[in-house]
């Protein structure tokens, strides 16, 4: 069937192509593109009836979410508890919780429904920030005292454990260690941050209580389902071990017909074994339409919200110490080289602005030994760079991927604590990233904030943060340069653009299939676009209807 | 409970860390667990090697080898956990972390102790790193966080470039106890605890050089120049340390004992033994002391006489013994 030409109409086209922005019909063959254009451009390819199913629709190049986590599609075995609603991939829509009792009351909710009495019960996304007080371990022995209870914080660094735990793990109110956290009155609260509530776990449930990627298919297909119902048709994993099984997972679950994306996962550069570039040589054999190695990722610093980001001067608006190298600047010269030389691309995580710097550094030093065209060596995150460092990133043929999602979660906090107003007005700087032809995209980090490219476009052409104010007014871009950045623009990134990123001959046949206009509704409402579904490869997804 | 102690060797990149670990595992004479970042460079002896599993090497001398892998914590549990507890538990912190940070994990456990935090630095590449617009904090960081710093290739050090080396330390930490070395080699007694024999360290004092300096001819050690350094180094150690003993009648206040520990001058680098204090007058207590950090431990299973009998490791260059006795009698 998918060798026969389908001519669709839509309400509008809107195609990334500038030849011919807008159109009102897609000729569809083999999975791939045929024609763009009226009905009458079309008649040439064929002459049979044209199929209506979108005819009230608009159509738009299937999202490209250019930095996510398959790891999205294992959260939800666990009870979400963040600030704000949520929906999970089966569109059920979970409010955020607002108060301590409404925390517990949700996770009684889901103790009720565990099966055996001693599975560890974990909550996750829990933001201190927007509940009246600390939540502490008698707050969660209320929800049990026979099974660990226990609830991941959204910043990742810290965890909050009921007392079951605490005595399973032998922490004691003598235990003294400055990540064990306490009250004014020095008792402990029940929360932990970073390795230590990792030991703790480890030591009382025997590891993070998180699921191994490869052992399970139904969360690769989760993480799917949570991605197409946003418009989404291609998706990356952009860290990941890719160990045989995941490996065997992937290539199984991606060409299941009812698959509904692409992916591209990003191999770990890190990763300890000798042969990294031969191994990954050998998995792009195993590339489909539907599945695509040869990515590496690297991770050069922290996190900004966490402190761990590296910061150039003046660092940190609080006051902190400057957070952590990941990899040091002079091996991560030596790792972009090994794959740079194998003309593999590399993705580099750098949140700080030093972190940028010390990245463009080693790209630099390694395109001096060994020039190489067209390398699209891309920065991940890059939330802090300046306007100089872009001219660099132009300068050495880097992309960059900006975490826009974060103005709007965690905007007032970067004001207010990590860097301040000079630093915060051109946090994810879209518009210099245009000024100076860096090529961009723009991502959700989901499951770090909730994968959904209109909303990410939203928060680049609103600069919006949670309190309302404006972020850095100057740095806001239009709805359509937003837009051309979550599908072309994203798509260059991962190198893909030959095939996917616009409606043109010869791609592959990847919509977002819209309700509205999102070039005719007000920008604010933006994020409001509704979503009826997706087509992948000609194959139309209808997103789950709630 | 008996507590493992545990020694976290921290550093920048090629300062040594790793060349420090083969010489701890080859010249044990403890059971050791040693986890590391990287068994690609901790090149162990084939003949060592009794047998490979996954992220674990089980050597002959009854040591084991682990990979830290992707988590720290993880690996850390997998080795309490294993059926013949290890008697010391040695962590390599990696070459951007701070080693105070990873001995953190050594207070959350009521069957782990903290030994040690050593910290080896590059001599020559010193005062170049703690500039370096990178990583100079880094560097600083590793170096403050020390108990005891080894200042490591120091034969690679002109005489005015070692003043410079070692004006940073006095700059960056003023209070840690630093012993010089070639290829990381220092005897092992003054790293980790001399083992089941409280005696050893004095009556095999580590000058005599006891296996923990060289490896001798049939050492494969890349960094290892025997060429051009053996006997050199063999003198440097014969030279480098000295030892004496420290003795009471009768107890010794534990106020006035943590006075004398915390005032102790710079070139006392190690202080193992029994101390009878006013708290016990009649069992002492297990004193030991890695660089600067001390710790008194009333619970120790050891059988022995109610006496006080302390032996101590200085730096040999400047060392007044008979002052140090002096002071310690006058506790009493
Ligand atoms: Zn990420």
């Amino acid at each position: 069937m998918l060798d026969e030409t389908v001519i669709y109409k839509a309400r509008k086209i809107i195609t990334m192509n500038p030849d011919r922005p807008v159109a009102t019909h897609v000729a569809v063959r083999g999975g791939r593109i045929l024609g763009v254009g009226s009905l009458d451009d079309l008649r040439g390819w064929s002459k049979r009836d044209v199929d209506m199913t979108l005819a009230d629709k608009v159509l738009m190049p299937g999202m490209v979410e250019g930095h996510s986590h398959a790891f999205e599609g294992l959260v939800w075995d666990h009870t979400y508890v963040g600030s704000y609603e949520r929906r999970d991939p089966d569109g059920k829509a979970w409010p955020g919780v607002g108060t301590i009792e409404a925390l517990i009351a949700r996770l009684k909710e889901a103790e009720a429904r565990l099966g055996s009495p001693d599975q560890t019960l974990t909550g996750w996304g829990f933001d201190p920030l927007f509940v009246e007080r600390r939540l502490t371990a008698a707050d969660l022995d209320r929800v049990s005292t026979t099974r660990p209870v226990v609830v991941q914080h959204a910043s990742g660094h810290i965890i909050n454990a009921n007392s079951l735990v605490m005595e399973k793990a032998g922490i004691t109110p003598s235990t003294n260690s400055e990540f064990i956290l306490r009250d004014s009155e020095g008792r402990l609260t029940g929360e932990f941050a970073g390795q230590v509530g990792r030991f703790m776990l480890a030591k009382a449930i025997g590891g993070t209580g998180l699921a191994d990627l490869g052992d399970r298919p139904d969360a690769v297909r989760r993480f799917a389902k949570a991605a197409q119902m946003t418009g989404v048709t291609t998706a990356t994993d952009l860290h990941n071990d890719l160990s045989e099984k995941t490996v065997e997972t992937f290539r199984s679950v991606t060409a299941e017909d009812d698959f509904p994306i692409r992916l591209v996962p990003a191999f770990r550069g890190t990763h300890t074994r000798e042969d990294a570039v031969a191994y990954i040589g050998s998995l792009q054999r195993y590339n489909s339409s539907k599945l695509r190695f040869g990515l590496v990722k690297l991770i050069a610093d922290g996190s900004i919200q966490g402190f761990t980001a590296r910061l150039r001067w003046p660092g940190y608006f609080n006051g902190s110490k400057n957070g952590l190298w990941y990899i040091a600047p002079d091996e991560l010269k030596g790792l972009v080289k090994r794959y740079h030389e194998a003309g593999l691309q590399v993705h580099i995580h750098t949140n700080g602005d030093e972190a940028t710097e010390a990245a463009l550094d080693a790209i630099e030093h390694v395109l001096a030994d060994v020039p190489r065209r067209d390398h699209r060596h891309t920065l991940q995150h890059c939330q802090m760079a300046s306007a100089a460092q872009f001219r660099r990133m132009a300068a050495l043929g880097v992309c960059v991927n900006l975490f826009a999602n974060h103005i709007y979660y965690w905007g007032d906090a970067h004001l207010a604590h990590t860097m301040g107003p000079d630093r915060a007005d051109r946090l994810d700087a879209c518009a210099t990233a245009l000024a100076t032809g860096v090529p961009f995209a723009m991502h959700s980090d989901a499951p770090v904030t909730p994968i959904g490219p209109l909303f990410t476009a939203w928060c680049a052409v609103n600069r919006k943060t949670l309190s309302g104010r404006v972020l850095g007014a100057e740095q806001r871009i239009s709805v359509m340069d937003a837009l051309r950045a979550m599908t072309l623009g994203a798509a260059y990134t991962l190198k893909m653009d030959a095939d996917i990123g616009s409606i043109e001959v010869g791609k592959f046949a990847d919509f977002a299939v819209l309700e509205d206009d999102p070039t005719e509704v007000n920008p604010e409402a933006l994020k409001d676009v509704r979503v009826w579904g997706t087509v992948v490869g000609g194959r139309i997804f209808p997103a789950p209807r709630t | 409970m008996v507590r493992t102690p545990v020694t976290v060797i921290g550093g920048f990149l090629g300062a040594g860390k790793t060349t420090l670990l083969n010489h701890l595992l080859r010249h044990t004479d403890q059971r050791l667990a040693v986890l590391v970042n990287d068994f690609g460079e901790i090149n162990i002896d084939a003949e060592l090697i009794a047998s490979h599993d996954g992220n674990t090497v089980n050597l002959s001398n009854g040591c084991i080898c682990c990979s830290i892998g992707d988590s720290l914590v993880e690996a850390l549990i997998g080795v309490m956990q294993q059926a013949e507890r290890p008697e010391h538990i040695v962590i390599e912190a990696s070459g951007v972390a701070d080693p105070a940070r990873i001995a953190e994990l050594a207070t959350l456990d009521a069957s782990l102790e903290l030994n040690a935090v050593v910290v080896l630095t590059d001599a020559p590449r010193l005062p170049d790193l703690v500039r370096d617009k990178y990583v100079g904090d880094v560097v600083e960081q590793q170096l403050q966080s020390a108990d005891l710093i080894i200042m490591n290739k120091i034969d690679r050090l002109s005489a005015i470039d070692r003043r410079d080396a070692t004006e940073v330390l006095l700059r960056l930490a003023p209070d840690a106890r630093v012993i010089e070395a070639v290829n990381a080699s220092v005897p092992g007694e003054l790293v980790l605890d001399a083992g089941r024999d409280l005696d050893a360290l004095a009556t095999a004092p580590p000058s005599s050089g006891t296996g923990s300096c060289c490896h001798g001819p049939d050492c494969n050690d890349p960094d290892h120049h025997h060429d051009h350094h053996g006997h050199d180094h063999d003198r440097r150690h014969a030279n480098l340390f000295a030892t004496c003993t420290l003795s009471a009648d009768k107890p010794v206040p534990r106020a006035a004992l943590a006075r004398f520990l915390d005032g102790l001058p710079k070139d006392v680098l190690r202080l193992k033994g029994l101390v009878l204090t006013d708290e016990n007058p009649s069992r002492p207590m297990l004193l030991q002391m890695v660089g600067r950090r001390w710790t008194l431990d009333a619970d120790h299973r050891l059988d022995v006489a109610p006496k006080t009998r302390l032996v101590a490791i200085a730096v040999a260059a400047e060392f007044d013994a008979a002052n140090l006795q002096r002071g310690f009698a006058a506790l009493q």
